[in-house]
């Protein structure tokens, strides 16, 4: 892994398409601004274990219980008196 | 061709609901080659079927039935490279479903599958919006959420 310090203002080039500045820091938190052409994303880390987690527990849905969800919502729904 | 499934056993799977995810989906890189396979008593779900692994399938949704404002998703030059996306192509736009102990059937927002019809590659894409969420309900006519019964004892 490469270390570099920044300071406030300051850059780091990646390529010669993608430059991250440091916006601002705040107590633990740092700002970066990033300029990177349309076909790099750029995403926050969490975002991908989040999306992970979600792959995981979809993968462990019992077919039973999509089965009754699944029943519920073909089953005619009730009408019910509309206010106008 | 012959799918085989822990669920449903071994399915008969047309080659035109064959899916070719060439980076996987997030967690499950290594699985590469999937079908979607309709069940018919779990519909409006269709499940995402690997070919690979048998122990592994994902039930899948239409966003709508989650999004009532309709949906929109963002693909970037690298998804349209991709998927190999090109003028008069269509896609289909899947959401991934999870069940919530409190909140019945979930679909994932920020994380829908897209797929090329034309030429059957699909992607896991990243999406941003104003109220997108990874644990969507279902949007119903009803007043709560669809929930599922308690889990039955004994699996059909």
């Amino acid at each position: 892994m490469l270390i570099l310090t920044r300071k406030l203002g300051e850059n780091i080039r990646i390529g010669d398409d993608v430059k991250i500045t440091i916006l601002d820091i705040k107590g633990g938190q740092v700002k970066l601004g990033i300029e990177a052409p349309p076909h790099i994303s750029v995403h926050r880390e969490e975002i991908y274990e989040r999306i992970r987690e979600e792959n995981r527990r979809a993968s462990e849905v019992p077919p039973q219980l999509l089965r009754e969800i699944a029943g519920a919502m073909r089953a005619p729904k009730k009408q019910r008196p509309r206010a106008h | 061709m012959n799918v085989r499934t822990r669920e449903w056993g071994t399915l008969e799977v047309g080659e035109e609901r064959l899916v070719h995810c060439p980076e996987g989906l997030l967690g499950f890189e290594e699985l590469r080659r999937f079908a979607l396979v309709e069940i018919e008593d779990c519909r409006p779900f269709v499940w995402l079927v690997s070919i690979e692994d048998p122990e592994v399938s994902f039930p899948l949704a239409d966003p709508r039935f989650f999004q009532e404002d309709g949906y929109g998703v963002h693909l970037s030059p690298t998804d349209e490279q991709r998927l190999d996306l090109r003028a008069g192509d269509s896609v289909a736009v899947f959401v991934v479903v999870t069940i919530d102990p409190h909140r019945g059937a979930t679909a994932n927002m920020r994380g829908p599958i897209v797929l090329n019809t034309r030429t059957r590659l699909a992607r896991q894409v990243i999406t941003y919006g104003a109220g997108l969420t990874l644990r969507q309900p279902i949007r119903s006519n009803q007043e709560t959420p669809i929930r599922a019964a308690q889990p039955a004892a004994t699996r059909a």
